[in-house]
């Protein structure tokens, strides 16, 4: 059985090797992986930390008024991460997959023999796995130092959320990147994307923000039908992503 | 990610953990016969309530753990300032009554002596990492 086993990882780490290298040369180069950890992380920490508090002069319980307290600590913490992640995408990770297929890097891979979807799915990855790291340090400090506490439930539907929600953007930016291929239009074209989505959409409807903001709901019911909305559209998008990648011309 | 740059990402992580210390105090102003209640987060040791005017004001202090609210001081007198030590992380709920115009100043300062602990434990194993790698290339 372990043998099986060790032969399966081997042969996972054996496959996909040009794809695992074209994505390491286009993308993680130059301390991407550090700055997906750390970048977001301290952004929410700094966001809790300058939450203001909470006053009132009476009629709703002590209870209560903690557990919406609460809320809104993790939601400002939510929302620093969401920053940090939309910032990093468009001044990174946008600007790399454009220039790379304009100058020729992401052609040459191609033409090597990796294949685009593959290099597409292993970005795709790579940066979930990353981020996700950065955003379970960022809850252990909050849960510490911070010192509010959820049910281990609800903090696992919280994470799950916050990284479908992470993928949800990458993707948008991945496709406007394909219509707009512009180093300094499509970066920007994004974060006002972004940003209307964090400030003015989300607190508007409750449809909206199960699609694309699910982190930022408080019931585990409506935390639970965000994450299943948010999945299905990260499918959508993921399919349409390659639709048009594909169909798209490439410098070789 | 190779194990130097790992440990380097701890370290600056226990770094993170000192910005509480750089908390904002926050003020709020107390109406005569009427009780005021805030509800503030502590992420340091060290809770620091200090008056603006010279006048008597009394307090109730409670703590939220697990779904519960547990009091910690009931009817607490001061006049200029009070300093309460060793609080644990946690959401804290305070009652000021004032028989005067006042106002009150919540400042939340100090370190966690575990929070120390881990720098110096990371810092000398940076130094312990970054120092073998020296060695290898020369």
């Amino acid at each position: 059985m372990f043998t099986g086993l060790h032969n399966y990882i081997q042969n996972y780490s054996e496959s996909d090797k040009f794809e695992k290298e074209a994505v390491k040369a286009l993308f993680f180069k130059s301390y991407l992986k550090e700055i997906l950890i750390l970048v977001p992380m301290s952004l929410g920490f700094l966001f809790f930390l300058f939450t203001s508090s909470d006053t009132y002069t009476s009629g709703t319980s002590i209870v209560t008024q903690f557990e919406l307290m609460r809320s809104r600590l993790i939601f400002s913490f939510l929302e620093g991460v969401f920053v940090g992640i939309t910032v990093i995408i468009a001044m990174v990770q946008l600007i790399r997959w454009i220039s790379s297929q304009s100058d020729g890097s992401f052609g040459y891979w191609v033409g090597i023999g990796a294949k685009r979807e593959k290099i597409l799915r292993h970005t795709l990855i790579s940066t979930i796995y990353f981020s996700t790291l950065g955003v379970i340090i960022g809850f252990i400090l909050v849960f510490s130092i911070g010192g509010i506490s959820f049910g281990s439930i609800e903090i696992l539907a919280l994470l799950i959320a916050t990284v479908s929600n992470i993928i949800t953007w990458l993707l948008i930016g991945l496709i406007l990147s394909q219509f707009i291929q512009n180093q300094v239009l499509t970066p920007i074209l994004f974060l006002f994307l972004a940003a209307t989505n964090l400030y003015a959409l989300r607190p508007l409807s409750e449809v909206y923000r199960y699609f694309l903001a699910p982190q930022f709901n408080t019931t585990i019911n409506s935390l639970m039908v965000g994450i299943l909305l948010s999945l299905l559209l990260n499918i959508l998008l993921f399919m349409s992503t390659l639709w048009v990648h594909k169909r798209s011309e490439l410098v070789l | 990610m190779r194990y130097k740059n790992i440990v380097l990402v701890l370290f600056i992580i226990s770094i993170i953990t000192f910005l509480p210390g750089f908390k904002p105090s926050q003020t709020y102003s107390l109406v005569p016969s009427t009780p005021r209640s805030i509800i503030f987060d502590v992420t340091s040791p060290t809770l620091e309530l200090t008056l603006s005017q010279n006048s008597g004001v009394s307090i109730n202090l409670s703590y939220y753990f697990g779904g519960n609210v547990v009091q910690i001081k009931q009817n607490l007198n001061f006049t200029n300032s009070l300093v309460l030590d060793n609080l644990s992380p946690g959401l804290y709920y305070l009652q000021i009554l004032s028989s005067n115009l006042n106002e009150i100043t919540i400042g939340n300062s100090g370190i966690y002596i575990a929070q120390i602990g881990v720098f110096v434990f990371l810092g000398l194993l940076n130094l312990y990492v970054f120092n073998k790698e020296l060695k290898i290339r020369s």
